[in-house]
C-alpha cells in the first residue's frame, strides 16, 4: 500500500490518494444505491410540448426514478441531436406514482354520496336516485356548496361510476346529450388517453370541449393566413437558420428541452434577437435584447416591416423577395376600392364572377384574378374554387399559369410598373384607442382616427358593365405601412424620424419605448439575412404575446408577415414558429377518426371552449368592454350588428361561424326530432327545412341567448387529463360562483355589461351553480379534483401504454407501464370503458331502442362549407338580410341515430365506416382504410372482435393508430397523396415512393422512437434528413394552401376585419382595463396598494399546475405561490423580498409572497403559471374585510376573466371557418390590470394563517 | 514528473439554461433520504447572487481553500493552523449553518389535508407549508438551494448585495448593476471540482477524504468519517455536506458507479442544455503543490494548464505508460473534449482559482446581450453592410471584471481570450452560411485555425452524447 501526497499541510491523518487494490468496500454503499432491477422506455402526459424519451428504473417492484434515453435517431450529420430530452419537471415525475398527493382510490364527496346512498337504499333504480337528487334544489344547492371543501369518502369504481351513469342517462332523457360535457386536452402528449374520455362524449352524444385556442394557445394566424391549424418546424430545424427574433417565448422556462438550439445556433453563425420586458431565461441567450413595453411588441415588429418594405421593397427591389410575394401571397390579387366619400377604402377581392371572361368558371366568386406583368388580367389556380370544383380538374395548385388559357405569366405586384391612376384610401390609426399607460385612457377608450395616403389604382369593367376601381394587394400594403414612393396623401410619415404616423421607426419609440434605431436595426439585419439566406431567418414565438387580446390576431401576424415579405416561410431554418400547447397531433387523421366516433358515423358536437365559458360561467355579465375602440373610422355594417363581445358571439352562433351547446332553448334535441318527424320530415333535407322554418318563426330558438334559463345550463361535465378548474380557467372565481355554485372571493358585482348587451336576456339574479355533475379522472388531488363531485384516480404515466408526439420533435414515441397501474387507480381508456358498459347497461331500461339525435354544428373548415357565404358578407337571417339555410346561412344539421345499449360496443371496437371510399382522412384530404381494416383484425397486435378491430385495452389502440395513420405507413401515405394528385394536377406521391414498404409498429417504438414518414396531411417534406419545416411541401410542389386564394394570405377581406380595420396588420394597444371597469375607482386610492400590470407567463418548476406541486420542484424556487416586482415599486408600496402580498381586482385576490428583483421592469407585475390554490395558499385579509364567501387566497386566475376578440368568430368563410381547436374566440387574460398591496398581519401576530381553526371570522 | 490520471469536467456557461434538470437528476438518486435532504451535491446558482449556502465565496467568513505561503513550497490551509485545527476540535465556528442553506430546513407539504374526510367550513384546504427535518408545520419559508433563481431578491438591498464577486465594488457601482437598465444574469452549475489540491482532502483529521487513484473522484470513506466537519469548512466551494442522521459528511461522487460501468455521472446524462463535457486528464503530481502556491494570483490559471500534460507528446506517452497508465487511458485522454477546451483551445477556466484547489471543473464563460442603453447606437452587432455579429467585450451586459473575478482570479486576459474565441467562431460560421465564404483572417486573429474552429464547432454545438462524456 503506497501513500502518495499532494501538498503537505494537510493534517496528519489525511492521504491524497487510495488505489485500486486497497479495501475500499464502503465504496459498495454507493454502487448499491445506484443499482436496479429493470428499466423501461416511456414518457410523460404533461401539458407540455417534450415527448420526450425516459428511462425509468424499477427497484425491488418500485418505481424509483428516471433518466433521458439518448438512443434517438440522428436526423443528419450537421444537425444537434436531440438528447438528452427531458426537463427538471420531467426528472421529478417519479415522485408522483407514490406520493401523497396521489388519489389512491375513487372518491365521492360525502355530502352527495349521503343522497346518493340514501335514495339508492330506498329502492330506486339508479337514474331514477338521480334524478330525486339533482330534481331537488335544497340538495343541489347543498352538494354544490360543498364543492372544494374536503370531505371525501372512499368509494368503489363500480358505485362511481354507477352513479357517473345516472347522472349521463337521466340527462340525456331529461334534457339532451347536448347537456353533457366532456374536456380533456393536447391529443398528442397521450392519444389513447386523449381519445377515451372524449369517444365515450361523443358516442353519447355529448359536446366534445376545445382546448387549444381556449388555452389560448391556438395562433389565430395559422388558419387565417395558412389555412391549417398549427404547423411549426421542430426545433432541430431552428438549428438550420441564421437569425432569431425570440418574443413571447422564454425557451429555457417553457421549451426546456429545445433550449439547447439557442446557443448551437449562435455557435453555427446565428444572431439571436429577444423581444421581452423582463431580462427573461432566454434573455441570457440574447445578442441583442428588445425591452419592450408589455403588450407593445407589435409596434416595433411592425416597425421593422416598414423599414424592409422601404429598403428591400422600393428603395431596391430584392429579386428573391419578389418573385417569393409574387407566387405565394394573395398581394398580386386585385382588391375593389370602395368610395367613401372624397376617398376611398379597401374593400372586397375581385373575383371571376365579376369578369366577362371568366363568366363560364363554376365557382367564379371562389376564383381571384389579377394582372400579368403586361397590365392584362389572369386568373391563376388554386384558390378555394378550384379545390371544390366539382370534377377534379387539376387546377388546384400555385403554378404562376392562367388556368383557363394554361399560359404561364408574371403576377404584377405594384401598378405602378404600368399604368395607374392615384387614388386616396383611408386606413385606420387605433394609436390612441388605449393609452399604454393603463389607468390613463377614457372610459370605454376612445375611436380610431383616419389616416389618407395615396394608393396607386386601375379602373375595369365587370361583366355587367359597371365600372369597378382596383388596387393590388401589394399596392395597398405599401400604403398601409406608410411606405414613401411619393405619393400623396397626408397620411404618409415624412421619414423614419416622423413619429406622427404609423409605422415609423420612431412613432414605435413612443409605444414600445424601444430606440427608434433597434427597430431599423433589426429591421435591416432581418431581411439582409433573409435576402443572402433565402430566408433562413426565424421568429420563435409564444404566449407571452399570444395571450394578449390582440395577440394572436395582430403580434402573430406581425410576425408572419415580415417572415413571408422576406421569403422566409416553407424554407429550413426560416418563418414563424410558435410554440404553446402541445398541439402537433401527427397521427391526426387517426385521432379525428377514433376520438370523434367519426368510424361510427357520428357528427361531433363540439364546441369552442371559450364562449362555452363565457355564457356558462356568467363571465359576460362581468365584461365591461365595448368595441367602440376597436371599430376602423369607416365601419359601418358589423358595428351596426353588435358592438359587445357576446352579442358577436350571438349573431356568430345563429349565422354559422360558432357551434354553442346546449343547442335549443329549453328543449331536448331528440323531443325537438321527435317533433319533425312528427310533422312529416322524412328525408334530411325536410329535416333542415323544418328546423329552418321553426328557427325563422321564431317556434325554435338557441339556447345562447336564454343561457341562464336552468334548463340550458350545462348538467354533467368530466374532466381528465387537464386541470380545467384551476389551470385554465381564467375567471376562476366566477366559476367558482355561477358554474359550480361554491364559496368564491369575487369581489365587483355582475352587472358590468347590462345595458350593453342586447342579444343576450338579462336576468337580475344571475344562476348560483348550473353542474349537476363535475367528475375528474386524475392523479392528482388539484384543484380540478378539489372541485369535483366525484375523482376517479388514473393511472401514472409510468404505468400506462401510450403514444406521443409533439411539433418540436418529428418522432412518434411510445409510453411502456414500469409496473401495473398502482392502488386501485386505472388507465383513462379503461375508466371511460367502464363507464361506456355502465351506460350501455342503465340504457337497456332507460334507453332500450335507438333514439334520434338532431345535431347542429358550425360551418366546417375542409369542407365545402368553406363556400358557404361568399364575398366575406354577413347577410344575418335573424335580422331578414337572407333566408336561413343549413350549411348556408345557419349552423349544419343532422340527424345522428343513437343506440345506448352498444355504447360499450362501438367504444371498443373501430367502427366499419372508415372502409368506404373517401370514408377516412383529414382536412378534407382522404382516403379509405379497407385494407388495414382486415389487416388488423388478423394482427396478434390488435385481434378481431365482434367482426371488427379489438380496441379493448390501450395497447391495441396504440397499434391501431399507428396502423391507420400516413404519418406511420407508408403505403397509406403514398396512397392518399395519390388521390390528391388529381386534385392538384401536380406530382406529389413521389416525395413517398421511397417509404411505401416502411410501416412502424408498437414494438418497434418501444425499442426506438421513429421518425414521422411525409404525411398528405401535413405541410413539410422531412424524408431524406431533412429537419420538418412547416409549408416546404406547398412551396416545393405547389400544393396550395389550404386557403381563400391558395396563397399565403396577407389581406383579409372579409367585412369583419375590414371593419375592424385589421385587412392588413395593424397596431392595437394592449386593452386598458382600468377604463372598462376591471379594477374598482375606489380601490385605485387604497394607501399602499398600486396598479399594476398582470402578467402571467409558464412557469419554471411546473409545467401549468403539474410538477408544480412537487416538494422537488416548490424547493427549486421559494415554496408556494409568488409574484415578481420591480424593487423601486416594491420600494414604493413598502414591500420587501418575500412579503406576503394580495393581488386583487374586481374579479378576485391571489395571495402570494412578493419576489422583488431588478430584473423586472416597472409597473408590471409576473405571476408564473399555475400557481394553483393547493398548495401554500394562506388565508386573505382582504376577503375577510370585504365579506367574501372564499376566506382562501385565489389562483392567478382569480383576478383574470374571459375577454373575446370579435376577430377570432369569423366563420363561414373559405379558410374563415370553423372547426374544433381550429377557429374560435380566446380567453385573452393577458391585458389584465391588478393592484398589489402588502399583506396585512393576521391578528394572531402571524403573517399569514391557513387553518380554519385559527380564522377568526369578521376579525 | 508523477503522472496521475484525472476525469476532467467542463461546463459550458454559455449553454446553461438554469433549469436545474441536473440538480433533481442527483437527487432522486443520491440524497433523496433522511439527513440528506438540504444535500445538493449538485446546485445551480443565478448570479449575481449569495449562493447555496449563503456566501459561500466568502472565506474570510468560512475560511475555506488554501492560501499561498510565502515562505515555503506549499500552500497552507486557509482555515487555520493546526495548532487552531486542534483547539476547535469540538467547536468549529467557520461552518455554515442551517439558515444559510435553508431557514428551518428543506421544505414539503401537508399533501395529506387535501384528501380530508373532514369538510371544511370556508374555503378549500391546502397543503401547507411543513420542515422536512423538524417536521414544524405552517412554517416561514426563507431561503433555499434556488432561492435567488433569475435574480430573484437580488436587487441591492437583497441578497445581491451578498455576492462576493462584488466586494470590491463600490456601494455605487454595485447598486447601478443591480438596477433594471444594467441588470445582467448568468447560472452557476456547481459540484464537486474534484480538485487536485482539495481542502477537503488536505484538512480531514480522519483521514477519510481521498483521490481515488484511478480517475482522480473525491470521496468520503463512511467508514472512516468521524464527523468532524473540517472538510465541511475545508472546502471552499462548500460541496461536502454533513448528514446529520448518520453523523458522517457526504459529497458528490461524480457518480463513481456509473463512470466505472462507462456511463457519464447523472446530471451529465441529464443535462439538457448540452453543457457538460467530460474526459480524462493526465497531470504533473510532483508540481501540484509549486503551482498552487503561485505567487500572482494572476498566474494561476495558466500555470494550472501548464500541469496539465499533452497525450500527444511522445515523451508523455512514454512516460505515462512506463508509470503504468494503459493504451486505452492514453487514447482516451487524447479523444478528450475537456483537454481540447482547456488546454489546446484555453476556453475554460476554473471556478475561483485564487481558493488554489486547483479544481478539475472547468467553465467556459457565457456571452449576454450588449447594452443597448445609449441613444442612436448602431454600432454593435450590426451585420449588415459588412458589419459583423463581434460585440466590443466591454459592451457584453455581464461586466468582464465580474467574470474574471469568478473564473480568472482578476485575470482579464484569460477571459477575453475565452469570448473572443468563441466569438470568432461564430462570425466564422456567419460568413461561411451567409455570405459564402471561408475567411480564416477572422481566426487567425484570436489564434486559431480552420481545422480548430471546425473542432470546436463540432464540440460546442453538435456534439452527440459520445463526443461529450
Amino acid at each position: 500500500m503506497s501513500k502518495s501526497k499532494g501538498t503537505e499541510n494537510g493534517n496528519g491523518g489525511s492521504r491524497w490518494f487510495r488505489e485500486l487494490d486497497e479495501p475500499r468496500k464502503w465504496e459498495d454503499f454507493y454502487r448499491r444505491r445506484w443499482q436496479y432491477d429493470k428499466s423501461v422506455r416511456t414518457s410523460h402526459s404533461v401539458n407540455c410540448s417534450g415527448s420526450c424519451s425516459w428511462e425509468v428504473f424499477v427497484k425491488n417492484g418500485m418505481i424509483t426514478w428516471e433518466l433521458q434515453k439518448t438512443d434517438w435517431p440522428q436526423i443528419n450529420d450537421e444537425t444537434p441531436n436531440y438528447e438528452p430530452r427531458g426537463c427538471q419537471r420531467g426528472i421529478s415525475s417519479s415522485w408522483y406514482p407514490y406520493s401523497p398527493v396521489r388519489p389512491k382510490f375513487p372518491y365521492v364527496r360525502g355530502v352527495l354520496l349521503d343522497f346518493w346512498r340514501a335514495e339508492r337504499e330506498s329502492g330506486k333504480d339508479p337514474v331514477a336516485a338521480w334524478g330525486a337528487i339533482v330534481e331537488n334544489p335544497e340538495r343541489t344547492t347543498a352538494y354544490r356548496n360543498a364543492r372544494g371543501k374536503a370531505g371525501w369518502r372512499r368509494t368503489t369504481w363500480d358505485e362511481a361510476t354507477e352513479i357517473i351513469a345516472a347522472a349521463k342517462v337521466h340527462t340525456i332523457k331529461e334534457y339532451g346529450a347536448d347537456h353533457l360535457a366532456s374536456f380533456s386536452p393536447i391529443p398528442a402528449m397521450s392519444m389513447v388517453s386523449f381519445l377515451s374520455g372524449h369517444r365515450l362524449s361523443n358516442l353519447l352524444g355529448g359536446t366534445m370541449l376545445s382546448f387549444y385556442e381556449w388555452y389560448h394557445d391556438l395562433p389565430h394566424v395559422m388558419p387565417m393566413i395558412w389555412g391549417d391549424q398549427t404547423d411549426v418546424h421542430e426545433s432541430a430545424d431552428w438549428y438550420q437558420s441564421a437569425y432569431w427574433i425570440v418574443m413571447g417565448s422564454n425557451l429555457p422556462m417553457t421549451r426546456t428541452a429545445d433550449a439547447h438550439f439557442a446557443s448551437e445556433h449562435k455557435y453555427n453563425g446565428g444572431k439571436l434577437v429577444n423581444l421581452s420586458p423582463d431580462y427573461s431565461d432566454v434573455t441570457k441567450f440574447a445578442d441583442l435584447w428588445v425591452p419592450v413595453r408589455p403588450g407593445t411588441d407589435t409596434a416595433f415588429i411592425l416597425s421593422c416591416i416598414h423599414v424592409i418594405l422601404q429598403e428591400f421593397h422600393v428603395n431596391r427591389r430584392a429579386q428573391y423577395f419578389q418573385d417569393y410575394v409574387g407566387q405565394y401571397t394573395n398581394l398580386p390579387f386585385l382588391v375593389i376600392l370602395d368610395e367613401e366619400g372624397d376617398h376611398y377604402a379597401s374593400g372586397r377581392f375581385l373575383r371571376a364572377s365579376d369578369l366577362e371572361a371568366y363568366q363560364d368558371e363554376e365557382l367564379g366568386d371562389w376564383k381571384i384574378p389579377c394582372l400579368d406583368k403586361d397590365g392584362e388580367v389572369r386568373l391563376p389556380g388554386g384558390s378555394v374554387g378550384f379545390r371544390w370544383e366539382e370534377q377534379k380538374t387539376g387546377r388546384w395548385n400555385l403554378k404562376n399559369e392562367d388556368a383557363v388559357t394554361g399560359k404561364a405569366f408574371d403576377p404584377m405586384l405594384t401598378l405602378m410598373d404600368g399604368d395607374y391612376e392615384e387614388v386616396i384610401v383611408e386606413y385606420a390609426d387605433f394609436t390612441h384607442t388605449f393609452n399604454v399607460e393603463f389607468g390613463t385612457t377614457a372610459l370605454r377608450g376612445e375611436k380610431a382616427q383616419k389616416s389618407l395616403r395615396g394608393v396607386p389604382s386601375r379602373v375595369l369593367t365587370k361583366a355587367d358593365g359597371t365600372k369597378v376601381r382596383v388596387a393590388t394587394g401589394y399596392d395597398l400594403l405599401l400604403a398601409s405601412f406608410g411606405v414613401n414612393r411619393g405619393l400623396s396623401g397626408s397620411g404618409y410619415p415624412k421619414d423614419y424620424d416622423d413619429a406622427s404616423q404609423a409605422y415609423t421607426p420612431a412613432w414605435q419609440e413612443q409605444e414600445t419605448g424601444v430606440d427608434r434605431n433597434l427597430a431599423i436595426r433589426v429591421g435591416r439585419e432581418w431581411a439582409d439575412t433573409a435576402e443572402k439566406t433565402k430566408g433562413k431567418c426565424l421568429f420563435i414565438t409564444g404566449s407571452g404575446i399570444l395571450h394578449w387580446y390582440h395577440g394572436g390576431s395582430l403580434t402573430y401576424r406581425s410576425e408572419a408577415v415580415m417572415g413571408i415579405l422576406t421569403g422566409c416561410q416553407g424554407r429550413n431554418g426560416g418563418g414563424f414558429a410558435h410554440y404553446v400547447g402541445t398541439e402537433k397531433i401527427r397521427n391526426v387523421a387517426a385521432i379525428g377518426t377514433i376520438g370523434n366516433a367519426v368510424d361510427w358515423g357520428n357528427v361531433g358536437r363540439q364546441q369552442n371552449s371559450t364562449s362555452y365559458f363565457y355564457f356558462h360561467t356568467d363571465q359576460w355579465r362581468y365584461d365591461g368592454m365595448s368595441l367602440d375602440p376597436l371599430w376602423a373610422p369607416r365601419a359601418k355594417e358589423m358595428p351596426a350588428k353588435a358592438n359587445h363581445a357576446a352579442d358577436m358571439n350571438a349573431v356568430a352562433v345563429r349565422n354559422g361561424w360558432l357551434p354553442f351547446f346546449p343547442q335549443f332553448d329549453e328543449r331536448n334535441p331528440t323531443d325537438v326530432m321527435q317533433d319533425a318527424r312528427k310533422a312529416g320530415c322524412e328525408s334530411l333535407d325536410d329535416v333542415k327545412a323544418w328546423v329552418a322554418k321553426q328557427f325563422k318563426e321564431r317556434k325554435l330558438k338557441f339556447a345562447l341567448p336564454n343561457v341562464d334559463s336552468p334548463r340550458n345550463h350545462p348538467k354533467v361535465l368530466w374532466i381528465y387529463r387537464g386541470n380545467l378548474i384551476g389551470t385554465s380557467m381564467r375567471g376562476h372565481e366566477l366559476n367558482l360562483k355561477h358554474m359550480l355554485g361554491t364559496h368564491h372571493n369575487v369581489l365587483g358585482g355582475d352587472t358590468r355589461a347590462k345595458d350593453m348587451v342586447n342579444e343576450i336576456d338579462w336576468t337580475e339574479n344571475a344562476p348560483l351553480g348550473k353542474l349537476d355533475l363535475i367528475y375528474n379522472v386524475n392523479l392528482r388531488m388539484d384543484s380540478s379534483a378539489n372541485y369535483s363531485d366525484i375523482v376517479l384516480p388514473t393511472a401514472h404515466w409510468y404505468e400506462k401504454f401510450d403514444l406521443t408526439c409533439t411539433d418540436l420533435h418529428s418522432f412518434l414515441h411510445p409510453f411502456t407501464p414500469a409496473h401495473d397501474p398502482a392502488y386501485e387507480s386505472k388507465h383513462d381508456w379503461e375508466a371511460f370503458r367502464i363507464v361506456a358498459e355502465k351506460v350501455s347497461e342503465l340504457a337497456k331500461t332507460h334507453l332500450p331502442e335507438p333514439i334520434e339525435d338532431l345535431v347542429m354544428t358550425a360551418l366546417s373548415t375542409d369542407t365545402r362549407d368553406e363556400l358557404a357565404q361568399p364575398m366575406g358578407e354577413l347577410r344575418d337571417w335573424w335580422t331578414g338580410e337572407s333566408e336561413p339555410i343549413p350549411g348556408k346561412t345557419f349552423p349544419n344539421v343532422s340527424v345522428v341515430k343513437r343506440d345506448y345499449t352498444k355504447v360499450h360496443d362501438m367504444y371498443t371496437t373501430l367502427g366499419p365506416v372508415v372502409t368506404k371510399a373517401h370514408g377516412y382522412g383529414a382536412k378534407g384530404i382522404k382516403g379509405d382504410l379497407a385494407e388495414a381494416y382486415e389487416q388488423m383484425k388478423e394482427s396478434y397486435l390488435v385481434g378481431e372482435k365482434d367482426g371488427r378491430p379489438d380496441m379493448t385495452t390501450a395497447a391495441k389502440v396504440c397499434e391501431v393508430i399507428l396502423r391507420i395513420s400516413p404519418e406511420s405507413d407508408g403505403e397509406l401515405s403514398y396512397q392518399i397523396f395519390k388521390n390528391l394528385e388529381e386534385r392538384c394536377g401536380v406530382p406529389l406521391a413521389h416525395i413517398v415512393e421511397h417509404e411505401r414498404e416502411t410501416a412502424y409498429h408498437y414494438p418497434d417504438l418501444i425499442s426506438q422512437p421513429r421518425r414521422a414518414l411525409t404525411s398528405p396531411h401535413w405541410s413539410a417534406i422531412e424524408t431524406k434528413g431533412r429537419t420538418y419545416s412547416p409549408w416546404t411541401l406547398n412551396i416545393e410542389t405547389l400544393k396550395p394552401f389550404h386557403t381563400l386564394t391558395g396563397r399565403q394570405e396577407i389581406y383579409y377581406d372579409h367585412r369583419m376585419f375590414r371593419d375592424l380595420g385589421e385587412d392588413f396588420p395593424v397596431y392595437k394597444p394592449p386593452v386598458d382595463m382600468v377604463s372598462i371597469g376591471d379594477v374598482h375607482a375606489e380601490d385605485i386610492k387604497m394607501k399602499g396598494a398600486k396598479l399594476f400590470r398582470f402578467i402571467t407567463p409558464h412557469q419554471k418548476w411546473g409545467i401549468h399546475s403539474m410538477f408544480g406541486d412537487s416538494w422537488q420542484m416548490q424547493n427549486m424556487f421559494r415554496g408556494g405561490p409568488t409574484v415578481w416586482i420591480n424593487d423601486d415599486d416594491a420600494r414604493d408600496i413598502d414591500i420587501k423580498d418575500n412579503d406576503w402580498v394580495e393581488i386583487f381586482n374586481e374579479n378576485g385576490i391571489q395571495v402570494a409572497r412578493a419576489v422583488v428583483s431588478h430584473t423586472v421592469p416597472r409597473d408590471m407585475s409576473i405571476v408564473y403559471h399555475q400557481t394553483e390554490r393547493h398548495v401554500n395558499v394562506p388565508f386573505s385579509s382582504l376577503a375577510r374585510e370585504r365579506g367574501a364567501s372564499d376566506m382562501r387566497g385565489g389562483n392567478n386566475n382569480a383576478t383574470t376573466r374571459i375577454m373575446m376578440n370579435p376577430a377570432t368568430m369569423v366563420g363561414g368563410y373559405a379558410n374563415w371557418t370553423y372547426w374544433l381547436n381550429y377557429q374560435g374566440t380566446s380567453p385573452s387574460e393577458r391585458d389584465c390590470v391588478v393592484l398589489i398591496r402588502k399583506k396585512p398581519m393576521e391578528s394572531r401576530g402571524r403573517k399569514v394563517i391557513y387553518q380554519e381553526s385559527q380564522l377568526k371570522v369578521g376579525a | 514528473m508523477r503522472i496521475k490520471q484525472q476525469m476532467g469536467i467542463v461546463f459550458n456557461l454559455d449553454k446553461c439554461l438554469g433549469c436545474q434538470t441536473c440538480t433533481i437528476a442527483c437527487k432522486n438518486v443520491w440524497t433523496n433520504r433522511e439527513g440528506a435532504e438540504y444535500m445538493f451535491w449538485n446546485n445551480v446558482e443565478t448570479k449575481p447572487g449569495a449562493g447555496y449556502p449563503k456566501q459561500w465565496e466568502n472565506q474570510e467568513k468560512y475560511r475555506g481553500g488554501w492560501k499561498q505561503d510565502p515562505e515555503g513550497d506549499t500552500p497552507k490551509l486557509n482555515q487555520a493552523s493546526r495548532f487552531w485545527e486542534m483547539i476547535s476540535l469540538f467547536y468549529n465556528p467557520v461552518l455554515p449553518q442551517m439558515d444559510a442553506y435553508y431557514g428551518k430546513g428543506p421544505f414539503t407539504f401537508t399533501y395529506e389535508d387535501l384528501h380530508s374526510e373532514q369538510p371544511t367550513k370556508y374555503s378549500q384546504p391546502v397543503a401547507r407549508p411543513k420542515s422536512q427535518i423538524t417536521g414544524e408545520e405552517d412554517i416561514e419559508l426563507t431561503y433555499g438551494v434556488n432561492w435567488e433563481d433569475n435574480g430573484a431578491g437580488t436587487h441591492e438591498e437583497g441578497t445581491g448585495s451578498l455576492d462576493y464577486n462584488f466586494s470590491d465594488m463600490t456601494p455605487a457601482a454595485r447598486q447601478a448593476l443591480l438596477k433594471f437598465e444594467q441588470s445582467f444574469m448568468m447560472y452557476l452549475p456547481r459540484i464537486c471540482n474534484h480538485c487536485l489540491n482539495p481542502g477537503c482532502v488536505g484538512s480531514c483529521p480522519s483521514g477519510a477524504n481521498y483521490k481515488r487513484e484511478e480517475d482522480g473522484v473525491v470521496l468520503i470513506d463512511q467508514d472512516r468519517c468521524r464527523g468532524w466537519r473540517y472538510c465541511v469548512s475545508g472546502c471552499p466551494y462548500k460541496k461536502t455536506y454533513y448528514n446529520w442522521r448518520t453523523g458522517k459528511s457526504e459529497k458528490c461522487i461524480l457518480c463513481f458507479p456509473r463512470l466505472e460501468t462507462g456511463q457519464p455521472p447523472m446530471c451529465f446524462q441529464a443535462c439538457v442544455g448540452r453543457i457538460r463535457y467530460l474526459g480524462p486528464l493526465l497531470y504533473d503530481l510532483d508540481r501540484v503543490a509549486e503551482v498552487a502556491n503561485t505567487k500572482d494570483e494572476k498566474a494561476l490559471v495558466a500555470r494550472h494548464r501548464e500541469i496539465i500534460l499533452d497525450p500527444f507528446d511522445p515523451e508523455v506517452i512514454a512516460e505515462a505508460k512506463r508509470q503504468g497508465i494503459s493504451d486505452n487511458w492514453l487514447d482516451a485522454c487524447r479523444r478528450s473534449p475537456v483537454y481540447k477546451m482547456v488546454k489546446e483551445w484555453e476556453i475554460a477556466l476554473p471556478l475561483h482559482p485564487e481558493f488554489r484547489t486547483l479544481p478539475s471543473l472547468f467553465y467556459i464563460p457565457p456571452e449576454s446581450p450588449v447594452q443597448t442603453a445609449k441613444p442612436n447606437d448602431r454600432g454593435t452587432l450590426d451585420m449588415v453592410d459588412g458589419g459583423s455579429v463581434l460585440p466590443d467585450l466591454k459592451e457584453f451586459r455581464i461586466p468582464i471584471e465580474y467574470l474574471a473575478r469568478l473564473l480568472a482570479a482578476g485575470n482579464i486576459q484569460e477571459v477575453e481570450k475565452a469570448l473572443l474565441r468563441q466569438l470568432a467562431l461564430r462570425e466564422f460560421r456567419r460568413q461561411e452560411r451567409v455570405e459564402g465564404r471561408t475567411d480564416d483572417s477572422i481566426l487567425k486573429a484570436v489564434g486559431l485555425t480552420v481545422e480548430q474552429a471546425r473542432h470546436m464547432h463540432r464540440l460546442l454545438a453538435l456534439a452527440h452524447f459520445h463526443e461529450r462524456f
